[in-house]
């Protein structure tokens, strides 16, 4: 873990200086994540804007939580976004061979060879939309929720890198794992929505089977009904510890079975 | 010292169904087809040997490497590398460290950046101390004179300077054994020269263990003092390159298109028994002579063609590793049929 | 156009369409997905109305709302062909100096296996979406109010959004001949065409100024007058207009495309691209 640890900042590095050579593009890219952000805000605000009052939820509470969903979100893409290139290909063409003939841990040689900055566009989306909107939450911000809210975001990130881990792991098994991934990858969306609210089943898959509810949408309910949030927390720490134990479990049982390309 | 035991290494490759109810079936399916690609295979291979792998496509070498080198885990037997498994997660990291690997179709290179960052990266990556790392990228940027394009980006390389970038990134770490699979795959004939050249100073420099894969008999001869033949995922042969030599021939085909016919019959009288077979197109105007290059050289002959007749075109083969397998069918009495994919 | 010339892009078109069907397995995959987006909005619309002290929203029972929701799904990927990829692959892997030697036009080229891909879209996806949707809505919820000529009127109008899709994709894509980042250009574009066109949220909920705004944009035509035509939202007189209006912007854009086109032509000649 330590030697991890202290490579990262050169993986870093290299990564930032590798990707020099492609600035516009990835100026490109985040604005463009900037822009599908705010468009989806806007869906936000006219879908909620044509009923008085959605139960317990304002606008400005809404787009609070809309800002919170993206942190977790757009940090987990700054870090860990080549899990997207092992679900659609990687394993498929063999490109684990080199990380696994070196003596450090492959996923993590994976996954760090690339600090994805575009992210950034994400996260400053979100940290915007939720320092605006925080006052017109009817939320009594106590120094307790600020900090509750901080481990819900930073456990968050966890609960996303474990959700794809898992579905970009069963490319393994799998030629479309990809395509999996995105489709239970873009759930999280949902999580800006009041789930409560949209029936029973689809809350309890949103709490309990891909549980974006849960470290997302959860939180910022404790916070606007005025209950603690450290429940949300203790759940945000369970979800993080159980989707990260299956996503390494899937990832060391697939590696196993490992077949490069080309062979026969 | 590299054990092999029995080792065995199937994939199961599923029966996928067509279409996307057939896509779903194939995740809970259990149906599948086995390919045998390694098939109990055992041998030994002492510090300093260096060994050429060979066999045809699809004979499992490059999976046997790949399960030597840590990348895939054998489905049976045991392979020690030194006395410790390449596979198992406990033991891979010491077993890595005193191996290099490299391959003619991959790269471990830092695509957009200059050489020295990946070789930065490597020595924190194998733990090489800083003044043991000064000292030993330089000699191999010596040795393998890589000094004209040390700072360039590695994708403005061209393939002989990139295989030697890789040759340098994988002997960074003094590894005790080196694998290379297809080194000189894709390579012109000059720049695989060098290639070969470089590999001979690395290894004669630092006494590395050397086990290669490769199609060319010629990166054999020049590298190799022993010979494992595979085929079908089981060994065929394993000796020293001579006995090779001795068993199935060193032979060469030489095609010559001549203005006049050629008299066949007066070139095979002139050289005896040298000539194994002669093969006559286009009137006589198209030529092959297969000869046993131990007994006669190829200049010799064309020599004496090229005296009697006017050339038009000219052309040398080496008995490839798949006449020599060829050739151990015919020995063994083994059918082609049952060989894998 | 000759019959022989017609004759020879018609092949495009059903290359458009077998790509499809060589690849419909995961174009259903990708489907499902906005099947299940679909379903999922309509959860949403569903608590928006339980809230709701008015019956309809934005002019919409709810029925309606969902109703909306599917067709806008199954519009969106059934036009949605792959002109701009096209385009971004043939630039960025150097073929379009190949093709634009070819006595070929590639401006018709690009058309023609675009409504090919749209029309196999539209009856392997589409269609039976739109019947299953329908019966869930008709019969689930009460949905009324459809007309034979609405459903029979929704065909065309769909066809003219395909075009528009291609004309929107042929001038957009022509940015690849500029810049490198073409996955950026197409998320971008893909997403604010979706909104503006209705895809996201019915247009009668925008404020009065957007809707009027809007008006004078071609982006309604290519999802919410298709959807509105179905859901009989728009009387006879209205779908002829937006017919004609739809036609005219097809070919003010492809005018437009023409002449960019023609431009980014010369950039290629003069850098040889």
């Amino acid at each position: 873990m330590l030697k991890e640890l202290k490579l990262y900042p050169k993986y870093v590095s290299m990564s930032l200086r590798s990707g020099l050579s492609y600035k516009a593009d990835s100026l490109i890219m985040m604005i463009s994540f900037g822009i599908t952000e705010v468009v989806s805000l806007a869906t936000i605000y006219l879908i909620v804007g044509s009923v008085p009052q959605f139960g317990i939820w304002t606008f400005g509470a809404l787009a609070f939580l809309f800002g919170f969903v993206l942190v977790p979100k757009a940090l987990d893409h700054i870090f860990t976004d080549d899990l997207w290139i092992l679900a659609y290909w990687a394993i498929r063409h063999g490109d684990l061979d080199i990380y696994l003939t070196r003596p450090l841990n492959p996923l993590y040689q994976f996954i760090a060879k690339t600090f994805k900055w575009d992210g950034i566009g994400e996260l400053v989306v979100g940290v915007v939309v939720m320092c605006i909107f925080a006052p017109q939450t009817g939320i009594v911000w106590t120094a307790s929720g600020v900090i509750g809210l901080i481990l819900c975001g930073l456990l968050g990130i966890f609960c996303f890198t474990g959700i794809k881990l898992i579905f970009a792991s069963l490319a393994f098994w799998v030629k479309n794992a990809g395509i999996f991934l995105n489709t239970v990858y873009s759930l999280s969306g949902y999580a800006k929505y009041p789930i409560r609210y949209m029936g029973k089943a689809f809350a309890s898959i949103m709490f309990y089977v891909v549980p974006f509810g849960l470290f997302l949408y959860y939180p910022i309910e404790c916070l606007v009904l005025g209950t603690t949030i450290w429940w949300a927390v203790l759940w945000s720490a369970i979800a993080a510890a159980i989707l990260m134990t299956i996503g390494f479990t899937v990832w060391h049982i697939g590696i196993r079975r490992y077949e490069s390309a080309g062979n026969s | 010292m590299i054990e092999l035991k029995n080792v065995e290494k199937y994939f199961k490759k599923p029966i996928r169904g067509k279409g996307v109810w057939g896509m779903f079936k194939t995740l809970f399916s259990r149906k599948h087809t086995l390919v045998k690609a390694v098939d109990g295979v055992s041998f030994t291979v002492d510090d300093g040997e260096c060994v050429g792998y060979i066999g045809a496509n699809g004979a499992g070498k490059s999976t046997t490497i790949k399960m030597m080198s840590g990348i895939l885990t054998p489905t049976a037997g045991e392979i020690l590398i030194d006395g410790k498994h390449p596979y198992k997660s406990k033991e891979r990291n010491a077993v890595l460290k005193t191996i290099g690997v490299v391959f003619g179709q991959k790269t471990q290179l830092w695509y957009d950046l200059p050489l020295t960052e990946t070789y930065e990266l490597l020595k924190y990556i194998y733990d090489v101390p800083e003044d043991e790392y000064k000292r030993r990228i330089g000699e191999l940027i010596e040795l393998l004179d890589m000094k004209p394009f040390m700072d360039a980006p590695v994708r403005t390389l061209s393939l002989g300077q990139r295989m030697r970038a890789d040759l340098a990134a994988a002997m960074l770490h003094n590894p005790k054994t080196l694998f290379l699979d297809e080194p000189t795959i894709g390579l012109d004939v000059l720049v695989k020269r060098n290639l070969i050249d470089a590999i001979n100073k690395l290894k004669t420099e630092y006494n590395t263990t050397l086990i290669l894969t490769t199609h060319a008999m010629s990166d054999i001869e020049l590298l190799c003092n022993r010979v494992i033949i595979l085929d079908a995922g089981k060994v065929l042969f394993d000796g020293s390159l001579e006995s090779v030599k001795h068993m199935f021939g060193d032979s060469r085909d030489i095609t010559v298109r001549t203005k006049s016919p050629v008299d066949c019959d007066s070139v095979k009288a002139k050289f005896g028994d040298a000539i194994l077979k002669s093969d006559l197109s286009d009137g006589g105007h198209n030529v092959t002579f297969t000869i046993d290059a131990v007994k006669l050289g190829s200049g010799e002959l064309l020599g004496h063609l090229l005296s009697q007749y006017e050339a038009e075109d000219v052309k040398i083969a080496e008995t490839g590793i798949e006449q020599v397998v060829e050739k151990l069918y015919k020995k063994t009495g083994v059918t082609a049929e049952g060989s894998g994919e | 156009m000759s019959r022989g010339r017609v004759k020879k892009y018609l092949i495009f078109a059903r290359s458009g369409a077998q790509t499809v069907l060589a690849y419909r397995g995961a174009i259903f995959l990708w489907f499902l997905g906005s099947v299940i987006s679909a379903v999922l909005m309509g959860l949403l619309w569903w608590a928006i109305y339980g809230f709701s002290p008015e019956p309809t929203i934005g002019g919409f029972v709810y029925p309606q709302m969902l109703m909306y929701v599917i067709l806008s799904a199954v519009v969106s990927e059934s036009i949605n062909t792959d002109t701009m990829g096209e385009i971004t692959d043939d630039v960025k892997y150097g073929l379009i100096g190949m093709r634009l030697m070819k006595p070929i036009n590639y401006r018709l080229q690009l058309g023609f296996a675009a409504m090919g891909a749209f029309a196999a879209r539209f009856i392997i996806i589409g269609i039976p979406t739109i019947a299953v949707g329908s019966l869930v809505a008709v019969f689930g919820f009460g949905l009324g109010g459809i007309q034979w000529y609405n459903v029979l009127l929704f065909v065309p109008a769909c066809v003219l959004s395909a075009l528009m899709f291609d004309v929107f994709g042929f001038l957009f894509g022509q940015l690849a001949f500029r810049t490198q980042a073409m996955f950026g250009v197409m998320s971008i574009s893909q997403i604010v065409m979706s909104f503006l066109s209705g895809g996201l949220v019915p247009l009668s909920l925008f404020p009065a100024w957007a809707q009027t705004a809007l008006g004078f944009t071609p982006f309604p035509t290519l999802i919410a007058t298709p959807v509105n035509i179905f859901l009989g939202v728009a009387s006879w007189q209205e779908i002829l207009i937006s017919f004609a209006v739809s036609a005219g912007w097809i070919i003010v854009l492809n005018l437009l495309a023409h002449l960019v086109y023609k431009s980014s032509v010369r950039h290629v000649v003069v850098f040889g691209g």
